[in-house]
């Protein structure tokens, strides 16, 4: 994976909290972009990127609870610090059940802040790999043939060649080519990984196979 | 009895019939009035009650005929009673008393009219009592007190818990800013080549954010302030008059014994007079609940005014309650600083501030279980100009 530095992205309707946030940060050698409203996030900053949102949650033109929930509605998966001048305990609670990675009562410590950014950081990282990761077995699944389809589910949960060439009323050689095969395009390097990637794809054994 | 209206039927009747008719008309008001009714002779002993009267104490009448009130009554009531009946012996004149009265449910208080009746040469012969039972009445005015103050309370402590999360925002925006700006630069500085541009930039901004703050807390304290200050003359020995009259109601419900001591030739001082009639209210009411667990010691509230020196005036309010604890001393005029259950902690430190804003000056003085004494100072006159001080 290319390894671009992450861009913190801060939404905060007081001008003084983003010029400060974005000063600090840069101290430590991350680049913040500073929006003044969830339009202006919406509209402009790069989703694609690796990112994380650091979200007042009292904004002039929404709640950042609501940003938060419409990302998720559309499908973006940026971890989310919330900083708030003041905040209640139900409203963090929801922040938290929704996903968030942190809730900063202001004036918050740069540690703190910094603490949250990297814990969120690697979140945004193992997920985007993990995105990746899912897409790149999609497509290698997406190139086995149908047959081998039905071979996939039967070889991870165990069964020998012998066991599942009676259930699919094939000869023990056939099923061996297939799962040469299976394994080939998987790219798995051992049944383990096989295993592994099954569980990554939810592939499992049909529930009635033929006897 | 005489019912004018029936005279003329009545004279075509024999006498004999007439007394008897005029004798049941006044059994039958006697016995339906709400009231109760009695007729006492000049040794105040019972001659006539009526059926309310039996019911209430659940005795027959017959039986209270030639009796007195020491006989129905607790000795202490009782010579109320009777010390009640010898004024209007002695007066000649009817007048009201309010008497607290055992019944057979309970004590009642009622608004006893009492008048002589008067023989033909114009002696008194008896002593009669129309009794009104005014406990129900005072129960639900005294219920309806406890509500509106629970109401009062309770709107106080929302409007304190919706102004201070205003203004724990309103600072913590600033706040924010000055921090992070500041760890900025202390990271900055720490740098092998330090960007003293960002810094004197960052710098800069620590210094627009706290003066922004500062000017934030200044409009909370005006707004606290509510505009204006008021400045007129104001006389302390009235306002201490119209507060006790305005708490009469706590004085009586909680017996305590309460003296004023307040000099006639007391100057005005200029002032807010609705602050310093709460500051007044607080020192009584905090004074009267410093009683309230007194059991077994007197309860009294003693207030006084006074000159102080050549230009000041001295309010005092004192009580035998529970005092105030040593540790406590130094803390009672501090926000949110209570002993009380369900206080706010709000009262003294109210008072001081408003009393400094006259400047002037609140303190306390106490012996543990031996009672508190509030005093306030005020200036009569600020560096020689009448009504003008400046509130800071």
């Amino acid at each position: 994976m290319a390894d671009k530095p992450p861009l913190i992205f801060v939404v905060d309707d007081e001008p003084r909290i983003r010029t400060a946030v974005q000063r600090l940060l840069r101290t430590v050698g991350m680049e913040a972009q500073t929006f003044a409203s969830s339009q202006e996030f919406l509209r402009m900053a790069p989703l694609d990127a690796p990112s994380c949102l650091v979200l007042d949650v009292r904004l002039r033109d929404a709640n950042g609870l609501d940003l938060q929930r419409r990302l998720s509605e559309s499908g973006v998966d940026i971890p989310i610090i919330f900083i708030t001048g003041h905040g209640d305990i139900p409203m963090s609670v929801r922040a938290m059940k929704a996903g968030a990675v942190e809730f900063l009562t202001k004036p918050f410590s740069d540690q703190e802040l910094l603490d949250a950014i990297q814990c969120a950081i690697e979140r945004d990282r193992v997920g985007r790999q993990r995105r990746s990761e899912l897409s790149v077995l999609r497509q290698q699944y997406s190139a086995l043939t149908p047959r081998e389809r039905e071979v996939f589910p039967l070889v991870v949960s165990g069964l020998l060649n012998k066991q599942i060439a009676a259930n699919l009323g094939t000869s023990e050689k056939t099923i061996k080519i297939h799962r040469s095969q299976v394994m080939q395009k998987m790219k798995a390097d051992s049944f383990a990984d096989l295993v592994r990637k099954a569980e990554k794809l939810q592939v499992s054994s049909s529930p009635s196979p033929k006897s | 009895m005489n019912f004018g209206i029936w005279t003329e039927v009545e004279e075509r009747k024999p006498v004999e019939e007439q007394l008897r008719e005029s004798e049941q008309r006044t059994r039958a008001f006697w016995d339906n009035s709400p009231n109760l009714i009695f007729l006492k002779d000049t040794k105040l002993r019972y001659l006539y009650v009526n059926r309310q009267f039996e019911r209430a104490l659940r005795i027959d009448r017959e039986q209270i005929r030639g009796k007195s009130d020491l006989d129905l009554f607790a000795p202490e009531q009782a010579s109320t009673f009777q010390a009640n009946d010898l004024k209007v012996l002695e007066a000649g004149v009817p007048i009201e008393f309010e008497e607290v009265a055992q019944h057979e449910d309970g004590p009642h208080t009622s608004i006893v009219h009492k008048f002589p009746l008067l023989d033909a040469a114009g002696k008194i012969y008896a002593i009669g009592g129309i009794v009104t039972d005014i406990t129900e009445r005072i129960r639900s005015r005294e219920a309806l007190e406890r509500a509106q103050e629970e109401l009062e309370r309770i709107a106080r402590i929302t409007m304190m818990g919706e102004l201070t999360a205003s203004i724990a925002h309103e600072i913590s925006q600033p706040l924010t800013s000055i921090v992070s700006n500041a760890n900025a630069c202390s990271r900055m500085l720490s740098a092998k080549s330090p960007d003293m541009k960002e810094i004197t930039a960052a710098v800069a901004d620590i210094a627009e954010a706290a003066t922004h703050a500062s000017e934030v807390i200044s409009g909370i304290r005006m707004l606290l302030k509510k505009g204006v200050l008021e400045r007129a003359p104001v006389y302390l020995n009235e306002i201490i008059r119209e507060v006790l009259t305005l708490t009469q109601g706590e004085i009586l419900k909680n017996q305590i014994a309460m003296q004023t001591d307040l000099c006639a030739e007391l100057l005005p001082i200029p002032g807010d007079r609705v602050e310093l009639q709460q500051v007044v209210l607080n020192l009584i009411m905090n004074g009267i609940e410093a009683m309230t667990s007194i059991r077994n010691a007197s309860r009294k509230l003693l207030i006084r005014s006074g000159t102080l020196e050549p230009d000041a005036v001295l309010v005092s309010v004192q009580d035998t309650g529970v005092g105030i604890d040593p540790r406590n001393m130094h803390r009672i005029f501090e926000p949110f600083f209570t002993s009380k259950l369900g206080g706010m902690g709000m009262g003294l430190s109210i008072s001081r501030s408003i009393i400094e804003a006259h400047g002037g000056r609140l303190w306390a003085e106490s012996q543990p279980n031996r009672g508190a004494v509030f005093q306030f100072a005020l200036p009569i006159l600020d560096g020689g100009a009448p009504w003008q001080i400046s509130p800071r």
